[in-house]
């Protein structure tokens, strides 16, 4: 009785935030790396520029819409899977000056804390690592369930010579923007 | 009838030249520089130079339509004179051609352009790499069919001024006056 008088809260608050029907799925525990997806954006002199990432796992997922602030999520991306546009440039960014893949081929992010801002919206704070450097970043992220699927939708900007990324001639701003946005959508299914 | 180009003709026609010479020696070099913040603000310094002699070249078209050139000497032969007509609209149409190629090469290759770093323009064709490599390689043929081109141009006129004195070249100088220009034009051809 106690239990399910928790589990009508819980699904009453998930209704308050707006996560409708989302109460009803089982908690996303396995992420579709197939079909997620991570991109990023700088801006090289004044120009738009975006790559993308083609392989990322997750070690740790769990997500229940219901219970956002027991979510926990550990993802890593092999950045040798980078694609920045061109040949040259993903040939560049394997260098030390940039991401020293040899020494550093993973970056992480695992969340610390998920808070629900309603409608679907959550904040994700973490750390991110990149390079040997970790950083805490707050990630806005939106929430949606596609056919029987967790989606998850966000994007935040780091600094990049917060971990490092493009030093030597490349450290200064004029060429290549200080700011990266990174981009994901994530896809995670009930297993 | 007018014997000279007018000062405005002459004037955007040695700019387009000092453009053309000035952006096509950026664009043979900075090709062959290993990636570096210098080698991308190169190939921005081109784009950007190759945008405004797309300008320019309109400028010019709307200028020569406006306003007819010279006529060609007298005694000038029918087959001379249609080499001469063609070879200029030949020029013409490379000049709208090769900026256009290298713009669209640019936005297949994923690299939108921003004139001057301020100005985006739009992208002529969708992201394609297949279709980058293609216009990247029509790009440079164009070049070098300019290359051509100015040569014949440069030779036809240094020709005229050396061999044949029938102060053609003197049309399209600066700081020469009406009154060399139409004398050297009286001088009987040989």
């Amino acid at each position: 009785m106690k239990m399910s008088l928790f589990r009508s809260l819980a699904l009453a608050t998930a209704l308050g935030l707006g996560a409708v029907g989302a109460a009803a799925a089982a908690p996303y525990t396995a992420l579709d790396a197939k079909a997620s997806s991570i991109t990023f954006g700088y801006s090289q002199m004044n120009v738009k520029m975006d790559g993308r990432f083609g392989e990322l796992k997750a070690r740790e997922f769990r997500f229940d819409p219901a219970q956002p602030g027991q979510a926990r999520v550990h993802i890593e991306v092999a950045l040798g899977s980078v694609d920045a546009g061109y040949e040259d440039a993903n040939a560049e960014l394997r260098k030390d000056e940039w991401l020293a893949l040899d020494a550093h081929p993973l970056a992480t992010f695992v969340s610390r804390d998920v808070r629900a801002l309603g409608d679907g919206r959550f904040e994700v704070t973490g750390e991110l690592s990149v390079k040997g450097n970790t950083r805490e970043v707050s990630v806005p992220v939106v929430f949606q369930e596609e056919e029987g699927k967790g989606v998850f939708t966000g994007s935040f900007t780091f600094q990049r010579a917060d971990f490092g990324i493009g030093q030597g001639q490349w450290k200064d701003f004029g060429i290549v923007a200080n700011d990266i946005e990174v981009g994901f959508q994530l896809v995670a299914r009930s297993s | 009838m007018n014997t000279r180009y007018t000062s405005t003709a002459i004037f955007l026609h040695w700019l387009a030249a000092l453009g053309l010479v000035g952006t096509f020696a950026l664009g043979l070099y900075m090709q062959e520089l290993p990636l570096s913040p210098a080698k991308l603000q190169l190939y921005s310094w081109h784009k950007w130079a190759g945008i405004a002699l797309l300008a320019l070249v309109v400028v010019r078209l709307a200028w020569r339509l406006a306003n007819r050139p010279p006529a060609l000497p007298e005694g000038t032969g029918r087959l001379a004179g249609l080499a001469a007509h063609a070879g200029h609209w030949l020029l013409y149409g490379l000049m709208l051609a090769i900026p256009l190629s290298g713009w669209m090469m640019s936005s297949a290759q994923g690299f939108p352009v921003v004139w001057f770093g301020v100005l985006p323009l739009p992208d002529l064709v969708g992201r394609d790499r297949e279709l980058g490599a293609l216009l990247k390689d029509v790009h440079i043929t164009l070049n070098y069919v300019l290359l051509a081109v100015v040569i014949g141009h440069v030779a036809a006129a240094l020709h005229h001024h050396f061999v044949r004195r029938d102060g053609i070249l003197g049309r399209m100088l600066p700081f020469v006056s009406r009154a060399r220009g139409e004398a050297s034009l009286e001088r009987p051809a040989p």
